[in-house]
């Protein structure tokens, strides 16, 4: 299914590139959030392209995206603690993550295990799944950084432009919130997670870019739609233009 | 038959040739902008596999940090480097399959002599040209060529792939990329420093065209119509 779905993107995608007075709004997926413009254009191919060749492995099946961590944690520094431990027995995804914000202990958990029983629960929601992550910037302690000269974490940067209130929120498709390679952290290392890496809990995302992996989560939603958010793409940083899969 | 029209009439460009190079040079003016956009937002390079703005770099450049173009500059390396990909993808297709890449760009034997060699090099650093030796030689010398080639074997694949190494999402199903090149952060650099080698190429192309017959060789590149100096 996801082949297929890809192949047609692709397709979509290249044939898209080649009609050059073709400059419309390109659906992603049904809808989705959608970009117009020559540059919807070649986000569609890039994202077609990336799901036609990072194929999405089965649910549950870590043992690539295993070996694959295993490359990436070559020192200390990478690690990010064990990989696809065994469900937690919480029912719900918000509930899955105030269980770990209140326990806090080291481990990590399987986002795609949480999510294929979501979408199990609920079939008709599958195509449409996201998972959106609410992080809480108060609990944000991390240093300024002195090179760019933000002197304190409110101040304005991309990173930290305008939150929905006092909230950061990322959007996940299913795809990526099912894959194998997307984990909540709650540990690193063998140890409990610095708040510098957004203790009590974080979201990895090793498929996308950093900011996509949010820190000091308090909830996970699934939702249908991502309208009102991020410019009706679903990302904090589509003000700047990113698409709602980072365009990476 | 073909040989002596090679050396003594310039074939011209096919249309092929000439589409895929100005879709080409358009692309990568855009791949500079947008790049240079990308780069203000972290200004310094590292090697390895971890940077960031408060570690040490390898290489600092002199620029303004300047977080807020990296929008648009992302949206448009992108776009252009599709553009470029799939020109450059049908020009290396027909170049190999069409005997381009042979007849043209490929230093034949007598070119390939280390006396030659050097006897190019020696008139190009006295900016004499190579056309002193023997003025009906309208092939491309061998400097030319290997430049040619450089471009076309060695940096536009090393740009690809430092550039697919960029991509989260690319690395994560092939790790090898890191193996390649030691890392997120060395591929970053690698590719920064392919860009700059790419940029003095086309410096000293557009210099060379405008040293050489400027007039004849951009039309010959616009409409196929080589004859040069008739």
């Amino acid at each position: 299914m996801t082949t297929s779905f890809s192949r047609r993107r692709l397709l979509v995608g290249g044939s898209a590139i080649g009609a050059a007075g073709l400059v419309g709004g390109c659906d992603l997926l049904e809808g989705g959030p959608s970009r117009g413009g020559v540059y919807g254009l070649s986000d569609t191919l890039t994202f077609a392209t990336q799901r036609f060749f990072v194929a999405q492995p089965a649910v549950g099946a870590t043992v690539r995206a295993g070996r694959d961590l295993g490359r990436l944690s070559h020192d200390q520094h990478h690690q990010s603690g064990q990989f696809g431990l065994p469900t937690l027995k919480s029912p719900g995804l918000r509930r899955l993550a105030l269980a770990r914000q209140r326990a806090g202990r080291a481990a990590v958990v399987c986002v795609a295990c949480r999510l294929a029983r979501h979408a199990r629960a609920h079939p008709d929601y599958a195509s449409l799944l996201r998972a959106g992550l609410v992080g809480d910037r108060r609990v944000d302690r991390r240093p300024a950084v002195p090179s760019s000269g933000v002197s304190r974490p409110e101040a304005r940067s991309p990173l930290h432009r305008r939150p929905i209130g006092r909230w950061l929120v990322g959007q996940l498709r299913s795809f990526d919130a099912l894959h194998p390679q997307t984990i909540l952290a709650y540990g690193m290392n063998g140890r409990d997670l610095p708040v510098a890496h957004g203790a009590p809990v974080r979201l990895r995302v090793e498929r996308q870019l950093g900011y996509k992996s949010l820190k000091y989560l308090t909830s996970i939603e699934a939702v249908a739609a991502v309208d009102g958010l991020g410019a009706g793409r679903g990302s904090m940083l589509s003000e700047l233009g990113f698409s709602w899969y980072a365009g990476i | 038959m073909t040989e002596a029209r090679i050396h003594t009439q310039h074939p011209g460009h096919p249309a092929w040739v000439r589409i895929t190079h100005w879709v080409g040079a358009a692309a990568f003016f855009a791949l500079v902008v947008s790049g240079i956009a990308i780069l203000l937002a972290l200004p310094r390079l590292f090697w390895g596999e971890t940077g960031s703005n408060a570690s040490p770099g390898w290489i600092v450049l002199p620029l303004p940090t300047n977080t807020e173009q990296t929008g648009w500059g992302r949206n448009l390396h992108f776009l252009s480097a599709w553009i470029l990909v799939i020109a450059g993808a049908v020009y290396l297709v027909a170049s190999v399959f069409g005997g381009r890449l042979r007849g043209r760009l490929l230093p034949e034997r007598d070119q390939l002599r280390p006396g030659h060699i050097l006897s190019e090099a020696r008139a190009h650093l006295r900016f004499g040209g190579s056309r002193l030796e023997n003025a009906n030689d309208r092939r491309y010398n061998v400097l030319q060529k290997l430049a040619y080639l450089a471009v076309i074997v060695i940096l536009a694949p090393l740009m690809v792939l430092t550039g697919l190494t960029m991509s989260p999402g690319v690395t994560a199903a092939y790790p090898e990329l890191f193996w390649m090149f030691g890392g997120r952060q060395s591929a970053r650099t690698i590719h920064f420093l392919s860009a700059c080698v790419l940029l003095a190429f086309v410096v000293v192309h557009v210099w060379q065209v405008l040293a050489n017959d400027p007039k004849a060789l951009i039309r010959g590149m616009l409409t196929g119509r080589g004859d040069r100096r008739p």
